[in-house]
């Protein structure tokens, strides 16, 4: 409380953040192709940039840092509320392909399959329970400092992939979905903003935007879609990762001959 | 994080979405009325949070799963009186321009971790890259799948 209340009088990252805010709608949507890849640039990617810039340059300090820090979790009130109104008017539409979208949850654990093959081959050992049972964001870490501890290799594993996921998340997954709705069509648009719900909103939002952008007569569908796929992923996503992912991450590393580390 | 504190932040943060909605090009007036109904929900949703726990102690779900849930509860259609109203009035504030300031404040909080990252290195930067594509990928297929089958 100390913290906030000091975050909240630091007059300062309010100022950086308006400033911030500013240029990058100004900034606008930057839509351009690399081959036959369409990619979509979006606000909130040039914020994340710049505000980390904020700190490379030396313009917040660490207790700037850990102040803004504390505050992190209320600024998502206002987009959930959001993202709630826009499921609500599709609401019949988002039922009737209720099936699409509860078996769906289960492509989360894609992580696990794509994940631990490159992470054991990079000779991660141990990290890589952390690292791939799923996308890591805050839940996960507790998941992991619980179970196995911060310090262990597992809790470097998932530490490394939430950072890698708060530095270029955004980023990445705005390129990515970008890159497969414009190369592979046998994804339909549906089914990519459904793949987009993974638990972040930031995430889902980054991945969601190129849609948007491609197919903007099912505009609407689709961002219903992806924000339900996201409410349920970040319903479901601790009991999938307790039941299913990190019972069959360690089985995968098992059969890897990643040998667990004596103590 | 106190009530008083939980309001004015988000208050705070409601006036940085209603400079994104103007730069976009939307009047000051919808920008107004529409953040002014997302406000209501968040509230609600705080309140719903704040009374189960105080009802039955149990503090399961994060508040933003009630915000969430309460804001499609009060837009779909022809189930509550306020729905139309709510929906059209939220439609006004684009969603991308709340998502502005979450990565504004995000990214100047984001130096703090660098030190840690630079100890991991960049192999662990591979394996998040293939774990955000594995969850990606892995869901659209399934996805695409189940919506084929349905179509038959």
């Amino acid at each position: 409380m100390e913290m906030v209340s000091k975050a909240l009088r630091n007059w300062k990252i309010h100022a950086l953040a308006l400033v911030i805010l500013v240029i990058a709608e100004f900034i606008g949507n930057i839509a351009f192709s690399i081959g036959p890849a369409k990619v979509v640039l979006i606000p909130m990617l040039y914020a994340f940039v710049l505000g980390a810039l904020c700190g490379v340059f030396k313009l917040v300090n660490m207790e700037d840092m850990e102040q803004t820090s504390s505050l992190v979790g209320v600024t998502f009130f206002l987009l959930m509320a959001r993202y709630g109104t826009l499921v609500g008017p599709s609401f019949w539409k988002v039922v009737h392909s209720a099936p699409a979208l509860l078996l769906q949850e289960f492509g989360n654990l894609g992580t696990i399959l794509l994940g631990v093959p490159v992470a054991v081959a990079l000779g991660l050992g141990r990290a890589t329970v952390g690292a791939a049972f799923s996308i890591a964001r805050e839940s996960s870490l507790a998941l992991v400092g619980e179970r196995y501890g911060m310090d262990s290799p597992e809790g470097i594993g998932v530490m490394g992939v939430y950072v890698t996921g708060t530095l270029f998340g955004t980023l990445f997954c705005g390129f990515m979905s970008s890159i497969i709705a414009s190369t592979i069509s046998w994804f339909s648009p549906e089914a990519l903003a459904m793949a987009c719900g993974t638990g972040s909103a930031s995430m889902m939002s980054a991945s969601l935007a190129p849609l948007v952008e491609m197919f903007p007569d099912k505009k609407d569908t689709i961002t219903a879609f992806a924000a339900t796929s996201n409410m349920i992923s970040g319903l479901d996503g601790v009991y999938m990762s307790v039941f299913i992912g990190l019972p069959v991450t360690e089985f995968l590393c098992r059969v890897l001959g990643v040998k667990k580390e004596s103590k | 994080m106190t009530n008083v504190q939980m309001a004015i932040f988000t208050l705070m943060c409601a006036a940085l979405s209603v400079v994104a909605n103007l730069i976009q090009g939307v009047a000051l007036e919808p920008s107004l009325v529409g953040i002014a109904v997302l406000l209501a929900i968040v509230l609600g949703g705080v309140i719903i949070y704040k009374l189960i726990y105080k009802l039955t102690g149990w503090k399961g779900l994060p508040t933003v799963a009630y915000i969430c849930t309460l804001g499609t509860i009060v837009t779909v259609p022809d189930f509550l009186p306020c729905a139309a109203f709510v929906g059209s009035a939220a439609s006004k504030v684009s969603f991308l321009g709340l998502c502005t300031p979450i990565l504004a404040y995000a990214g100047l909080a984001v130096g703090k971790d660098m030190e840690m990252f630079k100890k991991l290195g960049w192999k662990i930067v591979v394996v998040g890259l293939f774990v955000f594509c594995g969850t990606f990928v892995g869901s659209a297929v399934i996805a695409e799948l189940v919506l084929r089958s349905m179509a038959k």
